[in-house]
């Protein structure tokens, strides 16, 4: 998705009261080429994994996390 | 419970070694199977020796799990797979090690384990070597086995780390990120 993307981070304006899932749509609409590979992504924040429903803070850095492949 | 998440580029024996008791060696290479082992490798306080010595002789289960590298890749959606040599695994460190020791902490609420390990490599591991060490010991083998295949299970769930297959004679196939 990274490649895809051509970098790692997309920077998005979001009102505040945003939550997560306000900012997926966001991102879907600023990056609409990218909308299949990030529908299979789970979300976390630093390390945690995070609901949709949570609200965002200014700077926070939503991770997008491929399907994983450990082991 | 003593538990021990390492995210490496090492290979993983050399990190055994390093670590010293509880986790090396293990039982079926010491001589002197019935004496704990509290000797001098390990950096570990007093207390943590004496934890590491107990946990030695009550731990009638010892079990190992080494996730290795085969030299194919093949899913279901790809059966018949292609030739590889290696594979480069990526992870977010940080939160691989963080999600790993969170699943363990679970998992012990629910075992009854006296000591976890694991050992996850990233960077390029060829094949035939391991990726993964899971180390569990416990007093009986039932937690041990049920523990270790409940982990795997939420490992290929959670944990951040992607596989990069190198294709044999060159190139790269299966990029996941």
């Amino acid at each position: 998705m990274r490649l895809q993307a051509g970098t790692d981070l997309i920077s998005l304006e979001l009102p505040e009261g945003a939550t997560v899932q306000d900012g997926l749509q966001a991102f879907d609409r600023a990056r609409p080429e990218l909308r299949s590979s990030r529908s299979s992504c789970m979300i976390a924040l630093g390390v945690e994994y995070i609901s949709p429903e949570r609200i965002l803070r200014d700077e926070d850095e939503v991770l997008l996390i491929p399907p994983v492949q450990g082991g | 419970m003593i538990s021990r998440v390492i995210v490496t580029h090492e290979p993983i024996v050399s990190v055994l070694r390093l670590l010293g008791p509880p986790w090396w060696p293990s039982p079926g290479e010491v001589e002197e199977v019935s004496q704990p082992r509290t000797e001098d490798r390990s950096d570990a306080g007093e207390e943590a020796a004496e934890e590491s010595a107990r946990v030695r002789v009550t731990s009638g289960a010892w079990l190992d799990f080494y996730g290795v590298v085969r030299d194919r890749e093949d899913s279901a959606e790809d059966p018949a797979g292609f030739a590889i040599e290696a594979i480069d695994y990526e992870a977010r460190e940080e939160m691989a090690v963080y999600q790993m020791e969170k699943i363990l902490k679970e998992l012990s609420s629910v075992y009854p384990l006296q000591a976890v390990l694991v050992i996850h490599r990233i960077g390029l591991v060829r094949a035939g070597e391991a990726s993964l060490l899971v180390r569990i010991l416990s007093g009986h083998r039932e937690e041990a086995v049920r523990c270790c295949a409940e982990f795997l299970d939420q490992l290929k769930k959670w944990v951040p780390i992607w596989k990069h297959p190198v294709k044999r004679g060159g190139g790269e196939r299966g990029r996941a990120t």
